[in-house]
């Protein structure tokens, strides 16, 4: 089930959205000197268009541009349940805008002109967050697939043995034998690559909404 | 679905006992820099606060010393740390810890979000009169470590060309950093160095006296009134340890930024709650010129030049200002225009025709008895041809209307002497506590002039307990109720009460120095009554004038202060946006040097300059703008309607000289809000003039503007102002927010950007639609509490 190594830092992208050219290009070569990729847009329809749930990274986005203005963007992206981390930037920062962005899940909250060293660690700090989060999607997928290859009966024993019955009392609920209950909770564990009771219970938690 | 309902049901039993049923607990590492006790009665009440903000947590305090702090965010066992600026800087560089909110701290009576450290010496001390004069003397701080006991200090040293661990006689006391400053005064130390604030607080305390002290290297702040010889630094910060989950940071930030000031939990903190987290960027910097910290690794850096290439931000700066100095006076012109309301005129006309009927009917009565007793009396028909006379010119002179108050005062009270045949007439207010003598009006004669003061205390005296007008002919063997003879003060007396908004507000008063050669007829405290009931009408009138006046006078200025503060984030943005570059520019420059390892150690100081002038010309913006929106809101429980209404009424002369009609629907059920009314007013203001101008602009007929004032599902109310104009094009729609983006002519481009400037800081929204009608509406919301 480890999947650390499926993902590496190269392959995440800060998404900088900025009307502003200079603000917007300067930002973008500030990463490139810590060797973090990235990709700008003038505006929120502009990245809108851009953006699919695929995206691994973190957005950095300037609260005052014309048309959506960042906290719009914000709620956008929360309908299309965007699971990057979004770090709002902003020229004139004051507390009601600050609560509105926190409150739309706002990663963090940088007042420009901001300096180097706390943007950079903010950045990193939100792209391994990002990781994480890619990493628990993952997981969901994997086990996902994994439980939609057991049969019916071997869905039946998996979810009286997570319930926490022996063998035993599964074979008398189901009315069948301990020992083909046995047989079907080895298939379970196989198919599902789990390498415990403890494991195959987390497999289920994890997909709890799915079952 | 048996199974489904089977793993349900088991699901819900292995979450629910372990996720909602149980508070988890969450712990504040926070630094005890006076002790345990000190430090959980000062921050227990924040951490109560927040377990009731935040329900599903409980939240605890754990007091540290600094190693303490230190051992405990390496072993994450904490989730949120307190601590002081330069402890939080070496955290978050070792451990990842990120700051939530800044504190503002609540010192003598006002808040501040910064901090610095004096460096001070005794007044008569008169070898030290500079930073660079220390050399070779003795110096006493907090300690090594404190920030703004020593670290401070240490920097401006150092920029000073003074290495204090070589060049003086360093010693450190530890806290109470009070004694420090009695070591100083005492001659025990040459220097000493503490946190700002302090001495003042010694001072008010009364522990010392400032003049004796003399602070070397002072530096001057617009936002920081204490004495202080270092730049200024961020006060604590609120962190999350590296591991605590975003989405409980995220509440945490929200339910600090709402603490309110006056609340347990930021009275007891010695605060006025929390703010948004400032740049910590200049402590970093610190760390990294004094070599300690997260950058105790460092090469020795040089620090001697000032690059001078950035003078050109502040001169660009200035030149804005005097923009905005300009525009400042453009619009209060606009406004004496606007003020010059019809309806003073309106409120005059209507005042001055009530009180010609007043006369008229009075006139009428008067002759009615003129004529019953002409037949009887020839002498008292020649007294009332004389009142009639006096009527006339009463009329004459009240309804004149190029004099003025005072004048008609002076000549009402001139024409009641020659009737009367009085010395002296005087109009005495009497509202407040003492006797206030409006006008005084004497005939000159041989004998001296009536003393009235004590004359006015005792017929104000009687009128109050006969509740009817005062004439006595002659004082001599006459007593009013309960007074002592008066015939002392004057012969004669003639007096009556007037009434403002149906209080007695003051009295007439006429009186000789010698008994009055005739009886007083009821003619003739008619005619004192008709002129103190004038009189009463006449300073109404000019009281609601002077309230009307008053309240366009306040909106302008408001509107004033908008449109400064409006163009002042307007430009601070527009010049944010190449200040941030530069930066970027900068710290990506440094930061490519160091990794290239390029050792040129010229280069590497210019482009530190280029950031500390970027971020110099940041700080003004900065300061510009604060010193600008300083202004405070002021909340009120009030009816929006009211409030629409007022603004309606302001426009009046427009909507009437372009015959346009306005119609304000108001849904069932709507509450009071609480906000800035006159803010308030100043949009709606602001929307009305854009609706009077797009019908004009427009080509149906006929004009028309309607105003809806409704709740929204959200529990919001909601204002809608919609026109008969023309739509507006996709073009404009996309900059009608901008500041300085006009359609008009004669327009600056700032009341919509203005507008939505108020109604965001009410935490409400604003936006362009078209309504059910296909009319172009302007709706704003605003939260109800």
């Amino acid at each position: 089930m480890s999947v650390t190594d499926q993902l590496t830092e190269d392959e995440q992208t800060v998404f900088v959205v900025d009307d502003d050219l200079s603000a917007r290009e300067s930002l973008c070569w500030l990463l490139s000197t810590e060797d973090i990729a990235s990709r700008a847009f003038d505006s929120a329809e502009s990245f809108l268009a851009h953006w699919n749930p695929d995206l691994s990274g973190c957005v950095t986005v300037d609260v005052r541009m014309p048309g959506k203005s960042g906290l719009q963007l914000q709620e956008e992206l929360n309908t299309r349940h965007n699971l990057m981390p979004v770090i709002v930037l902003t020229g004139h920062a004051d507390v009601p805008v600050a609560i509105r962005a926190m409150k739309l899940g706002a990663y963090d909250f940088l007042e420009k002109p901001y300096s180097d060293d706390e943007l950079l660690a903010c950045v990193k700090n939100a792209l391994a967050l990002g990781r994480e989060i890619d990493h628990a999607e993952i997981a969901k997928s994997q086990a996902a697939r994994a439980l939609e290859n057991l049969t019916e009966r071997e869905r039946e024993v998996m979810c009286l043995v997570v319930e926490g019955n022996t063998n035993k009392a599964v074979g008398a609920r189901l009315g069948i034998s301990e020992k083909t209950v046995e047989i079907h909770r080895a298939r379970v564990m196989e198919k599902t690559a789990a390498r415990s009771l403890s494991e195959l219970v987390r497999i289920c938690l994890i997909l709890k909404d799915k079952i | 679905m048996v199974i489904h309902a089977l793993l349900l049901c088991l699901v819900a039993g292995l979450v629910l006992p372990r996720f909602a049923l149980a508070q988890a607990d969450m712990s504040i590492g926070v630094l005890a820099f006076r002790g345990k006790q000190d430090a959980i009665e000062r921050w227990l009440p924040t951490a109560r606060y927040l377990s009731e903000r935040i329900t599903d947590y409980r939240f605890e305090i754990v007091p540290l010393t600094l190693e303490g702090m230190l051992d405990q965010v390496e072993q994450n066992r904490l989730d949120f740390i307190l601590t002081n600026t330069g402890n939080y800087v070496v955290l978050e560089n070792a451990f990842g810890i990120s700051r939530l909110a800044t504190l503002k701290v609540r010192h003598l009576g006002a808040e501040f979000t910064q901090f610095g450290a004096v460096i001070f010496t005794r007044q008569d001390n008169t070898e030290l009169n500079a930073l660079a004069d220390v050399a070779g003397h003795s110096m006493l701080a907090v300690s090594e470590e404190a920030f703004g006991g020593f670290q401070m200090a240490w920097r401006e040293l150092l920029d000073a060309g003074i290495d204090p661990f070589e060049d003086l006689r360093l010693k450190f006391g530890g806290f109470p950093q009070d004694d420090i400053v009695h070591a100083v005064l005492a001659g025990e130390v040459d220097v000493g160095t503490v946190r700002s604030g302090t001495l003042e607080r010694m001072a008010a305390d009364g522990l010392i006296e400032l003049d004796r002290i003399k602070v070397l290297g002072a530096r001057q702040s617009d936002v920081f009134p204490f004495l202080h010889s270092t730049r200024l630094y961020p006060e604590w910060p609120f962190a999350k340890a590296r591991g605590t989950p975003e989405k409980l940071a995220q509440r945490v930030a929200v339910a600090l930024l709402e603490l309110e000031p006056d609340s347990e939990a930021a009275l007891r903190a010695y605060s006025a709650g929390w703010t948004i987290p400032l740049d910590y960027g200049p402590v970093h910097e610190l760390f990294r010129e004094l070599e300690i910290g997260p950058y105790a690794y460092l090469g020795k850096p040089s620090l001697t030049s000032v690059w001078r290439e950035y003078k050109g931000w502040i001169i660009f700066s200035l030149a804005m200002m005097l923009l905005l100095v300009a525009l400042l006076i453009l619009i209060s012109r606009a406004n004496r225009r606007i003020s010059q309301s019809e309806l003073k005129y309106r409120a005059e006309a209507n005042q001055r025709r009530l009180a010609q009927e007043l006369l008229a009917r009075h006139k009428e009565e008067l002759e009615e008895r003129v004529a019953e007793r002409t037949a009887e009396l020839a002498d008292v028909n020649a007294s009332l041809r004389r009142s009639e006379a006096t009527l006339r010119a009463i009329h004459d002179i009240t309804s004149n209307a190029e004099l003025r108050f005072e004048d008609k005062l002076a000549g009402l009270l001139r024409e009641g002497c020659r009737f009367f045949e009085m010395e002296t007439g005087l109009v005495v207010n009497t509202g407040g506590d003492n006797a206030d003598t409006l006008a005084r009006v004497d005939i000159e004669t041989e004998r001296a002039p009536v003393d009235c003061h004590r004359l006015v205390q005792s017929v104000r005296e009687q009128i109050g307990i006969s509740q009817a007008p005062v004439a006595v002919s002659d004082l001599r063997g006459h007593s009013f109720q309960g007074q002592e003879d008066l015939c002392g003060l004057a012969g004669s007396v003639l007096a009556a009460d007037y009434l403002v908004d149906d209080e007695a507000a003051g009295i007439i008063l006429f009186a000789s120095s010698s008994a009055s050669p005739r009886e007083f007829s009821d003619v003739d405290i008619d005619i004192l009554q008709l002129m103190a009931q004038w009189l009463g009408g006449e300073i109404e009138r000019t009281e609601i004038n002077r309230r009307a006046q008053a309240h366009q006078a306040q909106l302008a200025h408001v509107s004033r202060l908008n449109t400064m503060g409006e163009m002042a984030t307007g430009i601070a943005h527009e010049l944010n946006q190449p200040l941030t570059a530069i930066l970027n520019y900068s710290g990506g420059s440094l930061r490519l040097l160091q990794k290239r390892g390029n050792g040129d150690s010229e280069l590497h100081q210019a482009i530190v300059s280029i950031g500390n002038d970027a971020r110099r010309a940041a700080d003004i913006i900065k300061g510009l703008r604060e010193f600008i929106q300083r202004g405070e809101h002021r909340r009120e429980r009030f009816v929006l309607e009211d409030c629409i209404e007022s603004a309606v009424e302001l426009l009046r002369p427009r909507l009437l000289q372009h015959d346009i009609e306005v119609d304000i629907r108001r849904a069932e059920a709507v509450p009071e809000i609480v906000a800035d009314r006159v803010q308030i007013e100043q949009v709606a203001v602001n929307l009305l003039i854009n609706a009077i101008d797009a019908v004009c602009a427009g080509s149906q007929s006929p004009k028309k503007i309607e105003i809806g004032i409704t709740r929204t599902d959200a529990g919001e109310v909601a204002v809608s102002v919609s026109d008969s104009g023309d739509l507006l094009s996709q073009s404009v729609i996309e900059r009608l927010f901008d500041p300085f983006y006009t359609t008009k002519s004669d327009g600056m481009g700032m009341g919509l950007s203005i507008s939505r400037s108020i109604v965001e800081s009410h935490g409400g929204t604003i936006e362009y639609l078209v309504n059910e009608a296909q009319h172009p509406t302007f709706r704003f919301t605003l939260p109800v509490t």
